[in-house]
């Protein structure tokens, strides 16, 4: 169990090895407790050279698969300071992740698209972008900015100990706070939209609460932030290559 | 006034109708977007469907409604009718209107956040099946 934020957090794990590495790592570690498991993770066994994945588990839903011990920890770390960040009054919370791209710019992609931005990251990372394993991302849609809380902060982090044991790839969340432009929105939906009220309509579908209930003040900010960063729906029923809406450049 | 969980269909040119309390409205562009914020979507209605819904405000009965239209726009009283009663209709279907249709409140959130398909056996057609998108901008989204 985490206590990050005044928030307990509970992380249940498979097995307990990568556990006690965080815990050891991570100040805001509050002991085994009771707290619901806001994140499961199953650790991936082994089995002569070859590996299982690691797969992580924000509130029930799949958030990402890695074989690497060190990019998992920064998943568990990233995913679960997102998830008890509270947004201001100024900024919007979306059910999606964000993509860094090289120029430091950030395109956010719907989570209902995981599965196929997952069957892209590998390329998209050969290309200098970095996927950023949150269960959600904060916006303020009048500044046009992502806005990430720094999870080293969140997990008071021993950030030299963990970057001794687990160094940091080209590809890997660095974990900071990130306050950068957003590049783009790629929505997911069942056919093209017919007008920009449409497109309002399946965006809003993003800033769903972890309830799943909507409130219509967060969808009336959306035109103000598609005025300023467009948006590109993903049509399931004519989908469009990913990967070129991903890193088209805007 | 339409009574509590009304089925959509009973809904004619006598009832008086009007949006749920957990509906909001936008407006973008001169088209709503109709906020259904216990079930988490949002629907986006053309300019007809834009009209009619700005007109529901349980006052009158839909006929008056009818009238009003027939008159404004010279059309047909009995197709613009047959419309307007298919299209609130409609409305009540997905929920979006006080009283009338399931009573979301009382589903799990789960059944609340899935689609209707999701919510419908394979062989059956989901709840809003008949629904007729004409006056929608885009099907529901999910």
């Amino acid at each position: 169990m985490y206590e990050i934020g005044g928030r307990r957090l509970g992380v249940r794990w498979s097995q307990p090895g990568l556990a006690n590495s965080l815990a050891r790592l991570a100040r805001a570690y509050a002991g085994p407790g009771d707290a619901p498991p806001n994140l499961s993770v199953v650790v991936g066994g082994s089995r002569g050279r070859a590996k299982d994945k690691h797969h992580l588990y924000v509130q029930g839903r799949h958030l990402s698969a890695t074989a690497d011990d060190g990019r998992l920890l920064r998943s568990v770390i990233r995913a679960a300071s997102a998830l008890v960040a509270t947004p201001t009054t100024e900024q919007l919370r979306l059910d999606a992740l964000p993509v860094v791209a090289p120029d430091g710019s950030v395109v956010i992609v719907d989570h209902g698209l995981d599965h196929e931005l997952r069957a892209i990251q590998r390329r998209i990372e050969q290309r200098g972008y970095r996927v950023l394993d949150c269960a959600a991302v904060a916006l303020d849609p009048s500044a046009g900015q992502v806005v990430l809380p720094d999870a080293r902060a969140a997990f008071d982090l021993d950030a030299q100990a963990f970057t001794e044991r687990f160094p940091t790839g080209a590809a890997d969340d660095d974990l900071g706070a990130l306050q950068a432009p957003i590049a783009g929105i790629v929505y997911a939906c069942h056919q093209a939209p017919a007008s920009r009220a449409a497109e309002v309509a399946f965006l809003g579908a993003l800033a769903r609460t972890q309830q799943g209930t909507l409130r219509t003040e967060d969808v009336a900010r959306f035109p103000e932030l598609t005025d300023r960063t467009p948006a590109v729906p993903y049509v399931f029923t004519d989908p469009p290559a990913l990967i070129d809406l991903v890193t088209a450049r805007r | 006034m339409a009574s509590a969980s009304t089925d959509p269909t009973a809904i004619d040119e006598h009832s008086i109708v009007r949006p749920s309390r957990t509906t909001g409205t936008i407006e973008v562009d001169g088209n709503v977007v109709v906020v259904d914020e216990s079930a988490g979507r949002a629907h986006a209605l053309n300019e007809t469907g834009s009209l009619v819904w700005q007109c529901l405000d349980g006052t009158g009965a839909l006929g008056d409604l009818v009238d009003d239209l027939a008159t404004e726009f010279a059309g047909s009283r009995d197709a613009i009718g047959v419309d307007v009663v298919d299209l609130v209709r409609s409305f009540g279907a997905l929920g979006l209107l006080d009283g009338v249709g399931p009573d979301a409140a009382a589903l799990p959130p789960e059944i609340q956040r899935a689609t209707a398909g999701e919510c419908a056996p394979d062989d059956e057609p989901g709840p809003d099946a008949s629904f007729d998108d004409r006056y929608l901008a885009a099907p529901p989204n999910g």
